[in-house]
């Protein structure tokens, strides 16, 4: 009799409906598992990488600090500072209702370009300075985030790509007519990539390249100086001037560091012997102290951050665009100032640098971490209606049925 | 949950605390280039000073020798003139 019956409910399909049923749920469950995992993991780092950046930041300033009369830890306190507003920051972007974040997209954006456009016409470096030009990507960032997001289907191809091109374009040029080639390099990588996130296409891509060819070329081949400097690129022996003895130094300074490093406040090339060394040329400075495998140490806490980045940008992609693309945007934004940075430090690049997130003194870490506290929510963000349904369903078979939630052994 | 939170939160207060231990070193290594700074300071000054000294005592020296005695006398035109002793009365003496 029993018999009949488990047959008569298998014949409805019962049993395959319940089997389906549990694995979504496993997976629903699994999945927000890692989300929780990752999210973790992705605040350790960023708590990782800042802290190692303050460290950084002292050993490679309290030559200077002493050599113009101010206590050693004159700068790892204005370090500190700074980044007690970018946690304070941080907080505030977990804070934010989504609504709010979007509110503000456009606002900060249009504030940024109008600054920009200010900065060109009277020729000063408010937002233009290596310190506050991470306020000008993340508004862009924010900007076509949620343009790409709302408009996708909602327009026309044309209108979908004039838009934000015409944003691009309106901030390449100014970023150009300020002779910042490494900015400008920067907000094209992000461009594209928040191009490519936004479902713009390969014609998309290759009109926002060609406009800025154009200029590019044009800023470059107006000045001999210009010419050199990417003509050393190439024949790193050419001529000389002082960034070219500048990187010759830095070059020593890494390869003092060996494999190990002279141990952290042990460099010796400091106090004015590399221009910038707790800035834009930290990398000396870490290479010198930490060595090889401090610096590989470091490159691999920036792969994770961009694994996490990615990561949560596609999971919540068919649930909230605004939010994936802004995982995308902020997540290249971070690793790809990490790599101009690193490139500039070893000479590849021919302009003036970017500053390594989270490790050059400034102000530049302010909007890092508020950048990174977005994402940390990015990484928290819950899942859909459907997968929250399935997560209690599964809930509700793991207390009914718990053999077929024996995780350890499937 | 809250057992998660807990292990989280000290999880985050370790990495802050391996952080703050790094300090340690690089603040020792600030310390002793201020102290170091502050030893060249003084030393330098105690040079200057030594320099000083010298100086000073070369310029008693100098005055102290007839020809300095002769060539201010002339700087300033005094005139030696000879004291008649018999027309001059001591006022007061500190012998």
């Amino acid at each position: 009799m029993a018999r009949q019956s488990y047959d008569d409910w298998n014949f409805m399909g019962e049993v395959q409906k319940e089997e389906k049923r549990v694995k979504s749920a496993r997976l629903g469950k699994v999945r927000q598992i890692n989300n929780q995992r990752n999210s973790f993991i992705f605040l350790c780092i960023v708590i990782l990488l800042t802290f190692m950046g303050l460290v950084c930041v002292y050993s490679a300033s309290f030559e200077t600090a002493v050599a113009e009369g101010l206590p050693h830890y004159y700068y790892l306190i204005r370090q500190a500072i700074y980044v007690g507003i970018g946690i304070a920051l941080m907080v505030m972007a977990n804070l934010l209702p989504e609504t709010g974040l979007k509110v503000m997209s456009p606002i900060m954006f249009f504030a940024c370009i109008v600054l920009l456009v200010f900065d060109t016409i009277t020729k000063q470096d408010i937002l233009m300075n290596s310190e506050t030009v991470n306020f000008l990507f993340l508004s862009g960032v924010m900007y076509m985030a949620l343009y790409f997001s709302g408009r996708g289907n909602k327009i026309t191809r044309i209108r979908q790509i004039i838009v934000p091109v015409t944003g691009c374009i309106i901030v390449l040029v100014c970023v150009m007519l300020h002779r910042n080639f490494s900015y400008a390099l920067m907000y094209l990588a992000l461009s594209v990539a928040m191009f490519a996130t936004g479902g713009v296409g390969f014609f998309g891509v290759v009109l926002l390249l060609l406009y800025a060819a154009v200029p590019v070329t044009c800023v470059i081949l107006s000045k001999s100086e210009r010419i050199l400097a990417v003509a050393r690129f190439f024949i790193p022996g050419l001529g000389t001037n002082a960034r070219a003895a500048d990187i010759m130094t830095v070059k020593s300074a890494i390869a003092s560091g060996s494999w190990f490093g002279k141990g952290l406040g042990g460099g010796a090339y400091k106090n004015g012997v590399i221009s910038d060394l707790a800035g834009k040329n930290i990398l000396a400075c870490i290479c010198e102290e930490l060595g090889f495998w401090g610096v590989i140490l470091i490159v691999i806490l920036m792969a994770v951050y961009a694994y996490v980045g990615y990561n949560a940008a596609r999971n919540i992609r068919k649930s909230n665009g605004f939010y994936s693309n802004l995982a995308i945007g902020i997540t290249t934004m971070v690793v790809w100032q990490f790599l101009l940075n690193i490139a500039w430090v070893l000479g590849f690049i021919p302009s003036d640098g970017l500053p390594m997130p989270f490790f050059s003194f400034g102000i530049g870490v302010i909007p890092i971490l508020f950048e990174s506290g977005l994402l940390y929510r990015i990484t928290r963000a819950k899942p859909t209606a459907e997968e929250g349904e399935k997560i209690i369903e599964s809930i509700q078979d793991e207390l009914m049925f718990p053999e077929r939630y024996d995780f350890e052994n499937p | 949950m809250g057992k998660v939170r807990a292990e989280r939160t000290v999880v985050i207060l370790m990495i802050v605390m391996i952080n703050i231990c790094l300090l340690v070193p690089v603040w020792q290594s600030a310390t002793n280039s201020q102290l170091r700074f502050k030893l060249a300071q003084t030393e330098e000054q105690m040079k200057l000073q030594e320099e000083q000294k010298m100086v000073i005592v070369a310029n008693i020296a100098k005055q102290m020798t007839p020809e300095y005695l002769i060539e201010q006398s002339e700087t300033r035109n005094l005139v030696f003139t000879q004291i008649d002793s018999a027309s001059s009365t001591f006022v007061a003496s500190n012998r």
